[in-house]
């Protein structure tokens, strides 16, 4: 039996995040799986958490 | 249309904020043992139920007190015990089949939930929405609406099941 | 009345129990939990105590809010002198034992002397009385409690107790509650073993009285509303404190293999996730009187169990298990055996450096390979190792000092490779890029630990005239700079201070975002539940005084002075390659590490060694102390 204990509260910011590597706001669209910070380029994979936007990691996973 | 606290056990996290305001509204003082809802927890199971009066239409506590110091209101819908006539006999806590009944050892008498006058503190503080006060009669559409969230939720469309 | 919750002292040796009322002046002072504690570790604990003799104390406090029904009133302080550091032992647990002890009649508990028989406490509304524990030495934490509420015969008792590592004196053993509550680091559970005390049983009926009932209603809405509004709430809601994780990583600021790597060296980082966990999620579940349900319920191999939390999800990960199943399993087993998840992974992951390097060798680790990529392997085997006290887990159980001691012999380099600030360990994060996290860690009055200082602040790239309003003074908003950190640092460590001192969640705090409760609404909490009024900066006065005397403790029993606040070495002398830019091949320069400690105690009030000046002392009534005034 699988809980529903999930966030109820709608937030005005849930799609508005801030890049990891320049601080830049970012706004995700909904449901969107990729993202680029629109000042610095670097590439997120993006998640999404009871409508929150949410970055997973980056697309270029530390390349040497 | 009278109203009722339904429980949606699912969405309960055990946190007992409930029964702390409970206690602190009715009884003035923050103690989990005089409130008059309780989240029964299978700490080992990961299972937490709040549980509380059900305010019966055709209450079983109504007809077994000696004294007649139970008596439903129609117009809020619950059922209410006058504190003059009480004797703390205590046979409705014996009667109840929820448990919905329990005994108050601060005033000798035994205490209930009566829907807080209307506006029910546990439902407004419950963060999940585990507790709802909504009318009974559609009580079934609440849940039903949340199955229809469930199954957007399946088909990918998280953000559209976002219950409110 | 919310403050009167008592203070009682239990003999072990002689079975005596004497309980005290907290004076005012004492909640003055320090306010209650965290607070009182350290004043009772400084007057009731013998200077130079043997940490695992009788003289040594295990304090039980729970914070002046705790048990009422302020957000996330739940937290408990356990500590006395810490067997695996030797200074201060000092951990924060959350769950339900808190306020149950509160609704007892008792805020603070304080065990001295020895058993010498196992016994447990039995606390229940204003009577405590010492019960044989024989028949539950041995038992892991989970059976300990099922067994005392069955002999009981309540299933609601609230027990704290310790596993078979704190039975065996494993340096880091930690005091459990519930399936996962633990007050973990520094070895509390180590100094319950050593009074032979298996557990402490609580049960409640008494209450807590609110001085203003009304307006505590209607504020903890407000404030409710107020923590329930902020995208952290949201996240820790759905992602527990997990949801960390993805940031860290995702900067590089995620150490592998002892802090050699930033970048996932065991596979592909997606499995390490919390997205990847979802299949053995059941639900999400609170502490007691807590709206943003940050704990995870899980099921695996058809065994409950509540977690993970990003420590163990880091500490378990950083050498080398590299998925889900695997981690859960090793972490249940922690749970049962009673050992800090954290201190324990902090320490294998030294020695597996040592392995990797040669230093050590199978001879010395009882034949099993500790290479990195053989983590799965051996996990489970040196955890019962070291909640047994046998093999090579008896090494690893001595702590970060005792072990640096026991293996120096087959290198000089073994402390380089061993790292930790005052004896305990750091955790898995990169904090050698961000001079803030370095101060913080290396000067905690505990050792390596972000609980005492972590400025999240420091992240999120605020202007600088919101810093300066926040800080007192200037405060650079690039979290690479040294400028103006010690500000931040001390800023932080105060408040946390007074957060542990009311007993409240610090995830519902400054701790994690600008616009979580902090000074005006804890002052507001404290007026309405308990009557007393406090200016923010009285507040702010409470928690220097309380982390000055954390260091006084620590002077005390353990030397500890500037020589011991500098993060582990590789801090200095290593970066990373790999990361986001700000993060790439930066570490600290100790010229301005040393710059901003002595800025750091000049803020303080301290002299250039790290101890409180004569004057700090009488501003904050120090001077007194010890002044046994309970």
């Amino acid at each position: 039996m699988v809980s529903r204990a999930l966030p109820a509260r709608k937030q005005p910011r849930d799609r508005v995040l801030r890049c990891l590597n320049c601080l830049a706001r970012m706004e995700i669209p909904p449901g969107a799986k990729l993202f680029t910070c629109p000042k610095c380029g670097v590439e997120y994979e993006m998640g999404w958490r009871a409508g929150q936007a949410k970055i997973l990691g980056t697309v270029h996973y530390f390349e040497d | 249309m009278q109203k009722m606290i339904l429980i949606d056990y699912t969405r309960c996290t055990g946190c007992r904020l409930c029964e702390s305001i409970c206690s602190l509204y009715n009884e003035g003082v923050v103690n989990p043992r005089r409130a008059k809802i309780k989240v029964i927890r299978w700490e080992w199971e990961g299972l937490q139920i709040p549980t509380l009066c059900q305010q019966c239409q055709d209450a079983v506590c109504i007809a077994v007190c000696p004294v007649k110091a139970l008596t439903r209101d129609e117009g809020l819908g619950y059922v209410k015990v006058n504190y003059e006539r009480c004797i703390g006999c205590r046979v409705c806590i014996a009667a109840c089949p929820f448990g919905g009944m329990s005994f108050d050892p601060v005033k000798s008498k035994v205490i209930k939930c009566e829907l807080c006058g209307g506006d029910p503190m546990c439902v407004k503080f419950c963060e999940t929405k585990a507790l709802q006060f909504v009318d009974a009669a559609s009580a079934d559409v609440v849940k039903k609406r949340e199955l229809g969230a469930k199954v957007l939720m399946a088909i990918g469309k998280a953000e559209e099941a976002q219950v409110q | 009345m919310a403050l009167s919750g008592k203070l009682a002292v239990i003999d072990l040796t002689t079975g005596e129990i004497t309980k005290k009322p907290i004076p005012e002046k004492i909640r003055r002072l320090y306010l209650g939990g965290r607070g009182i504690q350290a004043y009772l570790i400084y007057n009731y604990l013998k200077p130079g105590a043997d940490p695992l003799g009788p003289d040594n104390v295990v304090i039980a406090s729970a914070g002046v809010l705790t048990g009422s029904m302020a957000p996330a009133a739940a937290r408990t302080e356990w500590g006395g002198k810490s067997p695996d550091t030797g200074a201060l032992a000092s951990s924060n647990m959350g769950g339900f034992f808190g306020a149950e002890l509160k609704f007892a009649g008792f805020e603070h508990l304080l065990m001295k002397g020895a058993s010498k028989k196992p016994v447990y406490l039995w606390v229940h509304d204003g009577e405590i009385e010492i019960r044989d524990a024989s028949h539950i030495w041995g038992k892991d934490t989970y059976e300990t409690q099922q067994i005392i509420r069955e002999e009981l015969g309540d299933e609601d008792i609230k027990i704290a107790c310790i596993g078979i590592a704190g039975e065996n004196l494993c340096r880091f053993a930690n005091v459990r509650t519930g399936p996962k509550d633990s007050a973990g680091r520094t070895g509390n559970g180590c100094i319950m073993g050593s009074k032979k005390l298996k557990a402490i049983a609580v049960r409640g009926s008494q209450g807590i009285q609110i001085a203003h009932p009304k307006e505590a209603i209607n504020y903890c809405k407000q404030a409710i509303d107020q923590i329930m509004m902020t995208k952290v709430a949201k996240a820790m809601g759905v992602d527990g404190t997990s949801y960390i994780w993805s940031v860290t990583n995702t900067s590089g600021l995620l150490e592998w293999k002892n802090g050699q790597t930033n970048r996932f060296p065991f596979g592909d980082w997606h499995d390490m996730t919390i997205e990847a966990f979802e299949p053995y999620k059941v639900g999400m579940a609170a502490c007691f009187n807590c709206t943003v349900h940050c704990r995870h319920q899980h099921r695996i191999d058809g065994v409950f169990g509540e977690g993970p939390e990003y420590n163990t999800q880091t500490a378990f990960g950083t050498f080398g298990l590299n998925n889900w199943p695997d981690m859960l399993r090793n972490w249940h087993l922690a749970d049962l055996y009673g050992i800090d998840t954290t201190g324990w992974c902090n320490i294998v992951r030294g020695v597996m450096e040592l392995y990797q390097r040669g230093i050590i060798d199978k001879e010395v680790t009882g034949g099993l390979d500790l290479s990195w990529n053989n983590a799965q392997e051996i996990t489970s085997t040196l955890i019962e190792q070291t909640a047994k006290m046998e093999g090579f887990g008896a090494i690893l159980g001595l702590g970060h000092f005792g072990l640096i001691k026991e293996l120096s012999k087959y290198s000089d380099d073994v402390g380089y490779y061993i790292q930790h600030c005052k004896g305990l360990g750091k955790l898995g994060n990169v904090d050698r890029v961000q001079p803030s996290f370095s101060l913080g860690i290396a000067t905690s009055t505990r050792g390596a630990d972000h609980l005492r200082s972590r400025p999240a602040l420091d992240h999120f790239g605020l202007p600088e005239e919101v810093l300066k309003k926040l800080y007192g003074g200037y405060v650079s908003s690039d979290y690479t700079s040294y400028d103006g950190k010690a500000r931040m640092v001390r800023w932080h460590e105060l408040t946390y201070a007074v957060v542990d001192c009311t007993g409240t969640c610090k995830f519902q705090t400054v701790f994690f975002s600008p616009n979580l409760p902090c000074y005006e609404e804890w002052r507001k909490y404290l007026l309405y539940i308990t009557g007393m009024e406090f200016t923010p900066e009285e507040l702010f006065d409470v928690g220097e005084r309380v982390y000055t005397l954390e260091r006084m403790i620590n002077y005390r029993e353990a030397g500890f002075t500037r020589k011991d606040d500098y993060p582990p070495e590789r801090s200095f002398k290593e970066g990373l390659p790999y990361g986001l830019k700000p993060v790439r091949g930066v570490h600290l320069k100790r010229k301005k590490y040393e710059k901003m400690l002595d800025e750091y105690y000049e803020l303080h009030g301290w002299d250039n060694n790290g101890l409180p000046t004569p004057e700090t002392l009488e501003r904050l009534e120090l001077d007194k102390e010890p002044s046994h005034i309970i």
